[in-house]
C-alpha cells in the first residue's frame, strides 16, 4: 500500500508544472518569435497573427481574435500603420518602435521583450505588435468581449437602495465600485490567481483607514495560494478562511458594490475575482451578516424592529422544529392544555414517533429547495404546486403527517429566508438537522448540549484576527449602535473599533437635526413666503405672517 | 499514511463520533413518550370507601377534540371525555390500579381540578395534598374542590355543555365565578398555604351537580339540517319537552381545621367569610326600598377589609373593619336616590346585610373553632409572644373571641342615570 502511495506521490507532485517556462525574452528575428508563439498556442482557432510590410520594416500583430475589440484592431492599428507608408522611416528599430507608439492611436499600450508577460497579455485579450529585428515588442490593450451588463443583484435583494449589483467583467466592478468612492486613497492591488486560468484577483480597500496588519496576513494568505484554477470567489475563500471545516461563513460575500464600499468605510479588505459577480469582504463576522443593507436605509426606529425580527428568525429558522419534537416528545407538561390536546388529536393518525416525523418533512422541504434552485425555470411552477399541494395538504390529509408539523415546517423556512446572506441560512439550515436528532433523543437537554456547542464553536472562531462573533463577544458596548438596534447616522459617531480605529470618527457629532433659533427664523421667512405665494389660504397667512412679524420684531 | 498526528486526529473523532451515537440509541425508553400515545387528565375524584381510596380520573377522550376536521359547524361542545376509576389502599395504588385498565400512559401534568369527596375530607385532606405534590408530574396549581357525597359522582353524572371536559369547566368556573362574590376556587397551593399559616384552617369551596332545564330546541338535528322539510310533517316543528342538562355548580363551602372537614358554610355565609378574606371582586345586594317590599339592587365594586385583634381590659377583642363601595344598578321602585338621605339609608341597609352575612359565617366558624379569618395570623402581627402563649390553645381562644363587626359603606354612583324612570315625567 505504502509503495503505491509513495509512486503516486512522487509522479504527481505538486508545484511540478511552473510558472516559469516562458521566462525567456523575445529574439530579434521576427520569424523566430512568430514560431515561438505558434507553438506555445499550438492549433488555437482563434490565435490570429497579422503580417505588415512596411517600407524597409516587418511587423506582426498577433492577438487571440475572440478576446479582442475587430473594430478597434482595424480603424486604430491597421489603419495607423499603414499611415506610415506614406512617410520615411527610420532605420533605427528603437526610433521606428517609438515613432509606432507615437502613430496608434491606442490609450494603453507598453513595451515589454518577456514572453511570460507577452503570453500573458495575450491572454488578458491585448495585442501584440513585434518589430523585425527589434527585441521589444508592444503590447496593445484592445479587450473587448461579451459581458452581461450590470443589473439587478438577484441574491441580495433590498427595497430601497441602489438596484446595480456586480457583474462577472472585473473591470466592471471596479467602476461600480470607483463611481460610489471617488477617493484616491481607494486601492485595487491585482495579482493573478490559478496555474491554468491565471484569474485576476483584486484586493480592494481605503488606505488610511485599513489595518496592515490584516493587509499583510491577506496578501500573505492569497500569495500562498498555488492551484490550477480559480473559477469563483469561493476557491479564495476556502483557500483563506480561517477555520476550514466550520459551517459558518467567516467571510462576508456580497454582489452588491453599496454593501463593499460601507465594508470598505469600515476598515475592512474587498477581494474581488474576475468571472464572478460575488465580492468577499473580510474580516467576517455572524453579526455583520445579519445586517442587510436597508437597514442603513431605511428609517431607524422601524429598522429595529426589523432587525429584532430577522434575529428571531435565525432562532426560529435554527430552533423550532426541534423545540416542536423536544416538546411533544418530553415536556408535554409545557405545552398549554388546550394545545397540547389539540397537538396529540392530530397526531392520532400519523404512524412514526414526532422525531421521524420532523426528519421526514425536513428533509423533503430541503430537497425541495433544492430542487427550486436547480430547476428549469419554466417548470418551476410544477414543481412548486407539487410541493405545496402534496407536502402540505395531501400528507396531512393522508394521515403521513399532522397538520401542525406542516406548519412548523413551514414557519421554519420562512424563518429561514429571513437571513439576509445565502451562505449564513445554509449554514443554519444543515446545523437544524442534528438539533432535531438531538431534540428527539435527549428533548430540551439536547437542543441545549447542541446550542452550546455551537455557541462555543462560534465564540471560538476568528476571521483574520477579528472575533466572528465581535461586538458579542468580546463585548464591545460602542458596537451596540448597531447591532440589533440601529441608531440613527448622527450617532452613530464611532466606525466599527476592531477593524475601523485608525480613523474612528465616522461622523462630525452634534449633527443631529435640530432646529437653531436662527434657523427657526428663517424657517418662519420662508413660510411667510410660502404662505404669501399660496394666496388662497388666508387664514393660514395671517397667522404666519404674525409670526414673521414677531420674528422681524425680535 | 498522512502523518501519525492525523491517524490519531481521525482515530479520536471517529471514536468519539460512535460514543456518541450509541449513547443516542442507548437511552432506550426512559423518558420519551409521545404526545399522542399519553391519556390526558382533566380531572380526577378522591373518594374513601371504607379503607379503600377510589381513585376517578377524567380523562379527554383521545381524537374527540380539536383536529381540525372535525368539530366544525354549530354543534354543542359534549363532554368529551372518559372515565377510569381504581381502589387501592392508598392513592398511588389506586392510581397504579387505573393503568392497567388504559391503553396509553396516564399523563397528569395537565390535570386541572382535583374533587375531594365528603368521606375523604372527613378522614383529611393530608393525603390527597401529599400525593399532589409529590407527584412530579401534579402541580401546585391544580384547582381543589369538596364535594358533598362522593366526589366520583359528580364526574360520572356531569353532562355539561359548554366545556369538553369537567376540568376546563371549573377551571373555567373560577376566573368568573368571584365576581358573583359567593364563591372562589383555590388551587392546591393556596390551601397549603392556608394550613400552614397560624390558624391552620381553610375553606374549600363545594362544587354539587345543578340540573339545568335544557332550552327546549326545534326538531331534530336531522331536520335542522335538511330546512326544507320543517313544518311538513306534524311531528316535526313540535316543542318537546324540556331536557335537563346536569351541570355543575358553586353551592357553600367546607370549612377545614387543620386539614379535616369540620363544618359547612353555605352559599351566604361564603361570601360572609369571602367579604372579610378579601376575596370578593364584586357582589349583589338586594336592598329594600323604603316603606315598601319593592327591591334596589347594589353591586359591590370594591371591598376593603382589615382584620385585627386588640387587647382591651385583659380580654382579646376581634375586630373586623370593611369599607365597601357600591354602584346602584337596578331599581323596582320609584325612589329618588339622587336624595343624600336616601343614599344614607342605602348605605346603612349595605353595610347592616354585609354585617349579617359576616356574622352568620364567623358563628359557624366558631361553632368548631377554626378561624378561617385570620385572626390568628392577625394577633401574631400585632403581639408576637402573646400569640405564642395562645397558640396552642387558639382554636379555643376563637371560639370565645368577641368580634367587632364595622362595616363602613358609600354608594358611590347610580348607573348611567340618576333619578329612576317615571311615566310622564317630563
Amino acid at each position: 500500500m505504502l509503495w503505491l502511495w509513495r509512486l503516486l506521490w512522487r509522479e504527481a507532485t505538486p508545484g511540478k508544472q511552473t510558472s516559469n517556462e516562458h521566462a525567456l525574452p523575445i529574439t530579434t528575428r521576427l520569424e523566430a518569435n512568430i514560431e515561438y508563439l505558434k507553438k506555445t498556442f499550438g492549433r488555437s482557432e482563434d490565435l490570429v497573427i497579422r503580417e505588415i510590410e512596411l517600407p524597409g520594416n516587418k511587423l506582426a500583430l498577433v492577438y487571440l481574435e475572440t478576446l479582442i475589440d475587430r473594430d478597434v484592431v482595424q480603424r486604430d492599428i491597421l489603419r495607423s500603420l499603414l499611415a506610415l507608408q506614406a512617410i520615411p522611416l527610420p532605420g533605427d528599430k528603437a526610433r521606428f518602435s517609438r515613432l509606432i507608439r507615437a502613430r496608434l492611436t491606442i490609450g494603453d499600450l507598453q513595451e515589454e521583450r518577456l514572453w511570460s508577460k507577452i503570453i500573458t497579455g495575450l491572454l488578458d485579450g491585448k495585442a501584440v505588435l513585434m518589430v523585425e529585428g527589434y527585441s521589444r515588442c508592444l503590447l496593445l490593450s484592445i479587450e473587448g468581449w461579451e459581458k452581461r451588463p450590470v443589473e439587478e443583484p438577484v441574491n441580495e435583494v433590498s427595497i430601497r437602495g441602489p438596484r446595480e449589483g456586480f457583474a462577472e467583467n472585473l473591470a466592471t466592478n471596479i467602476s461600480l465600485i470607483r463611481r460610489r468612492l471617488r477617493a484616491p486613497e481607494l486601492r485595487f492591488e491585482a495579482m493573478n490567481l490559478g496555474r491554468r486560468t491565471h484569474t485576476k484577483v483584486v484586493i480592494c480597500y481605503l488606505e488610511g483607514l485599513v489595518l496592515k496588519g490584516i493587509l499583510e496576513e491577506l496578501r500573505r494568505r492569497l500569495q500562498r495560494i498555488d492551484i490550477d484554477g480559480i473559477l469563483e470567489s469561493g476557491y479564495i475563500e476556502e483557500l483563506i478562511e480561517d477555520a476550514p471545516n466550520s459551517p459558518f461563513p467567516q467571510l462576508n460575500r456580497t454582489e452588491r458594490p453599496d454593501k463593499l464600499v460601507a465594508d470598505l468605510l469600515e476598515g475592512r479588505i474587498a477581494v474581488l475575482t474576475d468571472g464572478t459577480p460575488f465580492a468577499l469582504i473580510l474580516p467576517g463576522s455572524l453579526i455583520s451578516q445579519l445586517h442587510a443593507p436597508d437597514d442603513y436605509y431605511e428609517r431607524w426606529p422601524l429598522t429595529i424592529g426589523i432587525r429584532l425580527f430577522r434575529f428571531l428568525g435565525i432562532f426560529i429558522a435554527l430552533l423550532l422544529p426541534s423545540l416542536y419534537v423536544a416538546l411533544t416528545t418530553f415536556h408535554q407538561e409545557m405545552i398549554p392544555t388546550p394545545l397540547a390536546i389539540s397537538i396529540a388529536a392530530q397526531r392520532e393518525l400519523v404512524p412514526y414517533p414526532a422525531v421521524v416525523e420532523a426528519l421526514i418533512m425536513q428533509v423533503l422541504f430541503e430537497i425541495l429547495i433544492e430542487a427550486g434552485i436547480r430547476l428549469p425555470r419554466a417548470i418551476g411552477t410544477a414543481i412548486s404546486i407539487v410541493g405545496a399541494l402534496v407536502i402540505g395538504e395531501a400528507a396531512v390529509r393522508a394521515g403521513l403527517m399532522s397538520a401542525a408539523m406542516v406548519i412548523v415546517i413551514a414557519a421554519t423556512a420562512i424563518a429561514s429566508f429571513t437571513i439576509p446572506t445565502f451562505g449564513l441560512s445554509q449554514a443554519v439550515r444543515m446545523l437544524r438537522l442534528p438539533m432535531i436528532l438531538l431534540a428527539g433523543f435527549l428533548g430540551l437537554l439536547g437542543i441545549f448540549a447542541g446550542l452550546l456547542v455551537i455557541l462555543i464553536h462560534l465564540v471560538s472562531l476568528r476571521s483574520f484576527g477579528e472575533p466572528y462573533l465581535s461586538p458579542l463577544a468580546p463585548f464591545i458596548w460602542e458596537a451596540q449602535k448597531d447591532l440589533v438596534v440601529r441608531v440613527p447616522w448622527w450617532a452613530m459617531l464611532w466606525r466599527p473599533v476592531l477593524t475601523g480605529w485608525r480613523d474612528l470618527w465616522r461622523i462630525k457629532p452634534g449633527l443631529h437635526p435640530f432646529i437653531t433659533s436662527r434657523d427657526k427664523n428663517a424657517q418662519d421667512e420662508l413660510e411667510t413666503q410660502l404662505g404669501e405665494g399660496n394666496g388662497k389660504s388666508v387664514p393660514a397667512r395671517k397667522g404666519k405672517k404674525k409670526t414673521g412679524k414677531l420674528a422681524r420684531k425680535r | 499514511m498522512v502523518s501519525k498526528a492525523g491517524s490519531n486526529y481521525f482515530l479520536y473523532v471517529t471514536l468519539g463520533l460512535v460514543a456518541l451515537l450509541t449513547a443516542l440509541f442507548l437511552n432506550g425508553c426512559w423518558d420519551r413518550r409521545e404526545i399522542n400515545e399519553l391519556a390526558f387528565l382533566s380531572s380526577m375524584a378522591v373518594d374513601l370507601a371504607g379503607e379503600q381510596r377510589l381513585l376517578t380520573y377524567e380523562f379527554v377522550r383521545p381524537g374527540a377534540t380539536g383536529g381540525g376536521e372535525r368539530g366544525g359547524g354549530g354543534t354543542l361542545p359534549h363532554r368529551q371525555a372518559t372515565l377510569r376509576s381504581g381502589s387501592g389502599k392508598t392513592i398511588i395504588a389506586a392510581n397504579r390500579q387505573i393503568t392497567t385498565t388504559l391503553p396509553r400512559r396516564a399523563y397528569l401534568a395537565h390535570t386541572n381540578a382535583v374533587l375531594v369527596g365528603e368521606e375523604m375530607a372527613r378522614r383529611g385532606l393530608g393525603e390527597v395534598l401529599d400525593f399532589i405534590d409529590r407527584n412530579p408530574e401534579l402541580r401546585r396549581t391544580t384547582l381543589i374542590m369538596l364535594t358533598r357525597g362522593t366526589a366520583r359522582e359528580i364526574l360520572i353524572k356531569v353532562q355539561g355543555d359548554m366545556e369538553t371536559t369537567l376540568g376546563k369547566e371549573i377551571s373555567g368556573l373560577r376566573k368568573w365565578v368571584q365576581s358573583s362574590g359567593y364563591g372562589f376556587i383555590p388551587n392546591v397551593n393556596d390551601v397549603f398555604f392556608d394550613l400552614s399559616n397560624e390558624a391552620g384552617t381553610t375553606v374549600l369551596p363545594v362544587l354539587e351537580l345543578s340540573p339545568q332545564p335544557f332550552p327546549p330546541h326545534i326538531g331534530t338535528g336531522a331536520s335542522s339540517s335538511s330546512g326544507g322539510s320543517r313544518g311538513t310533517g306534524s311531528t316535526e316543528g313540535r316543542v318537546e319537552e324540556p331536557e335537563t342538562v346536569r351541570t355543575v355548580h358553586l353551592n357553600g363551602a367546607g370549612l377545614f381545621y387543620h386539614d379535616k372537614l369540620v363544618a359547612w358554610l353555605d352559599k351566604d355565609q361564603v361570601r360572609g367569610w369571602a367579604w372579610v378574606r378579601n376575596k370578593v371582586r364584586r357582589a349583589v345586594l338586594a336592598l329594600r326600598c323604603q316603606g315598601n317590599n319593592t327591591k334596589v339592587a347594589v353591586d359591590i365594586t370594591e371591598a376593603r377589609a382589615d382584620v385585627s385583634v386588640d387587647m382591651q381590659g385583659g380580654q382579646l377583642q376581634g375586630k373586623i373593619k370593611l369599607r365597601v363601595e357600591g354602584e346602584l344598578l337596578e331599581q323596582q321602585c320609584n325612589l329618588d336616590f339622587t336624595r343624600e338621605e336616601a343614599i344614607k339609608s342605602l348605605e346603612s341597609q349595605m353595610a347592616a346585610q354585609i354585617t349579617a352575612e359576616i356574622s352568620s359565617a364567623l358563628n359557624q366558624a366558631k361553632m368548631v373553632g377554626a378561624d378561617v379569618f385570620g385572626f390568628g395570623g392577625a394577633l401574631h402581627r400585632q403581639q408576637p409572644e402573646l400569640w405564642h402563649q395562645l397558640q396552642g390553645r387558639w382554636n379555643e381562644e376563637f371560639k370565645k373571641l368577641p368580634v367587632a363587626i364595622n362595616v363602613e359603606a358609600k354608594l358611590r354612583r347610580t348607573g348611567m342615570t340618576g333619578r329612576p324612570w317615571q311615566p310622564g315625567a317630563r
